[in-house]
């Protein structure tokens, strides 16, 4: 192998290394941003329970109706659809999209009409080229989210739903359910399901000023809620699945700088090689 | 007097939790007062100021939209989406929140941002009247 050809070697082990460098603080950075997802995700599960407990006790113990319970023929649904703001992140954004996609198109077969929210810069995208109905998009607001972004968009789906823009309202994000896992997934949220009228009556408590008062003021934290716990999820799914690509990217990294380095010193023993023979052979012919 | 034990939980976090003497909240129907040994009661709270006596005395909060619940056991759990002391209080951001507020109402808009505007200027109001109470 001519001295040419090393070169172009050691140039591109130079490049994939400069390439692994990148890949492997990518892969710490998603790490630390993982970790400190995943604990804002669990810390909303005492808020959440508490919620849920409320509207589940009121909902057993009296009879009553309220806008957000009423099962409606679904005609329109509202679909809020959760990815990323980037990519690099192995399948997460497209196997969520896909997800979300399906559902909309299932609707729409159904003879049904979807809407779409995106958070998500990637999720914005996706539903800006193809023709559904997009009626907002979130982009860059779940890293550091905070409650009062949530609020606001809670409050416009409850305000809408109350309105009867939409009949019910569903939720497609992806959970996180270990650094390895992370699968996407489809919520009815609206109208408000897995209640039951149990009929057992809790005399002793009382709903100032009614019961469906209370249940109703409830469902916007409800939704609050479950829409903060559900961005944050995803974000830790996003970190999860960016750590994952970026590990095996640096993986296959140090394969190709270890391949490129067998190749390049092949290259400089056998260039020595010959270096020696011809020396040697130089110095028989002059004896 | 007697003591219960109080907790106040956002979806963020554990906001508060701990032994209380009394809690002081605004609900729909008005201001209550919660004592040890109340009966089991649950009530929608409105964005107002939360007061709550440890042994210390009051500590003042902003509290918005969430709900106040007594359970069967005595302990009491104040659920909201947001909830911050006094003293921590962020009052130039308040202000701007209740800046853009006052604007969307001025605008021609629909019944729903009208009613979103007001919501949040209501919050907004509160904030800043609950800021540096003690």
């Amino acid at each position: 192998m001519a001295a040419s050809n090393m070169k172009d070697v050691k140039r591109r082990i130079k490049s994939v290394e400069s390439t692994m460098q990148i890949t492997k603080a990518m892969q710490l950075v998603a790490s630390s941003k993982m970790r400190k997802a995943k604990e804002r995700a669990e810390a909303v599960h005492p808020f959440f329970e508490g919620v849920f407990q409320v509207m589940a006790d009121i909902s057993r113990d009296h009879e009553f109706t309220s806008v957000f319970t009423k099962k409606k023929f679904k005609n329109s649904v509202l679909i809020i659809v959760i990815a990323g703001d980037r990519g690099l992140a192995g399948g997460f954004n497209s196997n969520v999209l896909k997800l979300a996609k399906a559902k909309a198109d299932e609707i729409k077969a159904a003879g049904g009409e979807p809407m779409i929210m995106a958070i998500g810069k990637k999720a914005v995208e996706f539903f800006e080229k193809r023709d559904y109905d997009l009626i907002d998009g979130f982009p860059q607001i779940a890293e550091g989210i905070e409650l009062y972004d949530t609020m606001k968009i809670a409050e416009q789906v409850i305000e809408r739903f109350r309105m009867g823009d939409f009949d019910a309202v569903e939720l497609v994000y992806t959970t996180f359910v270990s650094a390895m896992t992370q699968e996407p997934q489809h919520l009815r949220i609206l109208p408000v399901e897995n209640l039951e009228y149990l009929g057992t009556k809790h005399p002793s408590t009382i709903y100032d000023p009614s019961p469906e008062a209370v249940f109703d003021s409830l469902v916007p934290e409800y939704m609050c809620g479950m829409l903060y716990s559900a961005i944050v999820d995803s974000f830790a799914s996003e970190q999860a699945a960016r750590r994952t690509a970026m590990e095996s990217a640096s993986d296959n990294a140090k394969e190709m700088i270890d391949a490129l380095s067998l190749l390049y010193n092949r290259a400089r023993q056998a260039q020595i090689t010959q270096e020696i023979t011809e020396i040697s052979s130089a110095s028989l012919n002059s004896d | 007097m007697g003591s219960f034990k109080l907790k106040v939980v956002t979806p963020e976090k554990i906001f508060f939790s701990g032994e209380t003497e009394q809690v002081i909240a605004k609900t729909t129907t008005g201001n209550i007062g919660i004592l040890a040994g109340h009966a089991p009661y649950v009530a929608s709270i409105v964005p107002s100021e939360l007061r709550i006596k440890t042994g210390e005395g009051f500590r003042s909060a902003a509290i918005s939209d969430g709900i106040i619940k007594v359970s069967e056991d005595g302990g009491v759990t104040v659920l909201t989406s947001a909830v911050e002391w006094s003293d921590e209080i962020d009052v130039a951001r308040a202000q701007r929140a209740k800046e853009r507020a006052e604007a969307a109402l001025k605008a021609d808009a629909s019944r729903a941002e009208f009613d979103l505007a007001e919501r949040r200027l209501k919050r907004a109001v509160n904030r800043i009247g609950v800021a540096g109470r003690k």
